[in-house]
């Protein structure tokens, strides 16, 4: 929905009746933008908030409106007034939606305000669903990431998708092993790695294995200590760049193999 | 119990109990599969044992020996069935606690990652960049690190914090990364200057070493 042009600023402007008289005015967009980072910078968010909703006022045709809205918004973010902020930047994203850049930043930002209030306000909960149908990848990723947290099933299908991303694909595989949700990635990962761990404090010493599939193979690495990294790079394994080639490693491969005083862990491609 | 697993025929579960590997892989699953095997497997050793006590008694005497054989025959298998179903759940619950401790590594290292390549960053932004025509600063490279530090920032907030303290500075650097990461690569010098100062004053390098030494245990 687009609104007119003069509708959002009266908007902002009106929304937030009970903040605090403005600092001494200035003239012009550039000089209250100014004013408003200067205010921003100095943590003073409610007077930020003020200086960025004048200028939109006065001048909503200038150069500087559309980073002003998404200024005002991110300074409500940073005063944590969730709702307000969630609200500003919904606005902003109608408003300007030619702002590619800034725009993805708003749809991250709002998410994360929306993740924030998910376990209060039914209205952010709703917010993170929809969020799910967005057009870029990581706003999806985020959205689902944030439900994940309240360990909501609307986010499995887009966490499940997100494996697929190299970005994010660590990320999903952690939310929805934490979901109990099993990682699962069909077609591309005709093999596994399988991780076995001896641990050498406990009794019986059991073998302990783990199957991660080799499209996740960079997810292996959390189940090597700091010390076992440390064996790698001494002995000159690249732990990384084995784990890359896995999906292409023969099966009964033996990546490696590292010891520490709590545990020996070794990794084979199956 | 997970109705996936209830279904199951004998043979199924008598294959699943010698194949713990093609077990599913969720921990706790696999404890519901232990627990519904060690069942089935008992009530299928003592449905042979009680059987003899339902029917009807023989009179003639001499029994005790087969009746021996028998509680042996029972008993044996039995003994071997829960002892390797108890095995097999303590592994379960091992694994269910190595998982648990693999997650906190994997979102503590990511964390630390972010903290320690955020503090490089605002080292680099301290240092004199090259000049961009028109004597404007040249901030390309950083401007790229910026925005990808946002990103893996944004991930950070999705995922949760892993130490008190971290999602306040993660929200402070994210405020800078954004003002770099929303520029042009080419700053003012006064732009530049006030980048650099608004680090400095919120001693967002400080912070981001900090916090990094605090998620590798070197600080308290």
């Amino acid at each position: 929905m687009k609104l007119p042009l003069l509708v959002v600023p009266a908007i902002l402007a009106g929304a937030f009746p009970n903040e605090p008289p403005l600092p001494a005015p200035k003239d012009g967009a550039d000089q209250l933008f100014k004013q408003a980072r200067d205010l921003r910078y100095a943590a003073r968010w409610y007077e930020a908030a003020a200086v960025y909703r004048t200028l939109l006022a006065k001048y909503p045709d200038s150069p500087r409106a559309p980073e002003s809205a998404f200024w005002l918004a991110a300074t409500l973010e940073e005063d944590q007034r969730w709702d307000e902020a969630s609200a500003a930047y919904t606005q902003f994203i109608r408003r300007y939606p030619d702002q590619r850049l800034l725009i993805r930043e708003a749809q991250l930002n709002r998410v994360r305000c929306w993740g924030v209030r998910q376990w209060d306000e039914p209205s952010a909960q709703e917010g993170l669903a929809e969020a799910l149908g967005e057009d870029r990848d990581e706003v999806r990723v985020a959205a689902a990431l944030q439900l994940a947290k309240r360990k909501d099933g609307r986010a499995v299908p887009v966490l499940q998708e997100g494996l697929r991303l190299p970005a994010s694909a660590e990320a999903c595989r952690q939310a929805l092993l934490a979901m109990g949700a099993k990682p699962e990635l069909p077609e591309s990962a005709p093999r596994f790695i399988v991780v076995r761990i001896r641990e050498k404090k406990q009794t019986p010493q059991d073998t302990v294995t783990v199957r991660v599939s080799a499209a996740l193979a960079q997810g292996v690495t959390s189940y090597l200590s700091d010390t076992q990294l440390r064996e790698a790079r001494v002995k000159g394994i690249d732990v990384q760049r084995l784990l890359s080639e896995a999906l292409s490693a023969p099966k009964g491969t033996e990546l490696f193999s590292l010891d520490d005083p709590d545990s020996k862990v070794t990794v084979t491609v199956e | 119990m997970n109705p996936a697993y209830t279904h199951l025929d004998d043979a199924r579960l008598l294959e699943l109990l010698e194949h713990p590997e093609l077990w599913p892989e969720d921990a706790a699953a696999q404890a519901e599969l232990a627990e519904l095997l060690e069942l089935h497997l008992a009530m299928s050793a003592h449905g042979e044992a009680l059987a003899p006590s339902v029917a009807p008694r023989r009179s003639w005497g001499g029994v005790w020996l087969p009746a021996a054989a028998a509680v042996l025959m029972v008993l044996g298998p039995t003994a071997y069935a829960v002892h390797h179903l108890s095995d097999l759940r303590s592994q379960a619950s091992d694994r269910a606690r190595l998982d648990g401790a693999a997650l906190k590594r994997a979102q503590d290292r990511a964390w630390g990652a972010f903290f320690d390549q955020a503090a490089g960053l605002v080292r680099d932004f301290e240092k004199r960049p090259p000049s961009c025509q028109r004597g404007e600063e040249d901030r390309r490279v950083e401007r790229e690190t910026a925005v990808a530090l946002l990103e893996a920032s944004h991930q950070l907030a999705a995922q949760g914090s892993p130490i008190t303290g971290a999602e306040n500075t993660r929200t402070d650097l994210h405020a800078w990364l954004s003002e770099i990461a929303l520029e042009d690569g080419c700053l003012s010098p006064e732009r530049d200057k006030e980048l650099r100062q608004y680090a400095m004053a919120k001693d967002l390098g400080g912070e981001a070493e900090r916090m990094s030494r605090r998620l590798q245990g070197v600080e308290p």
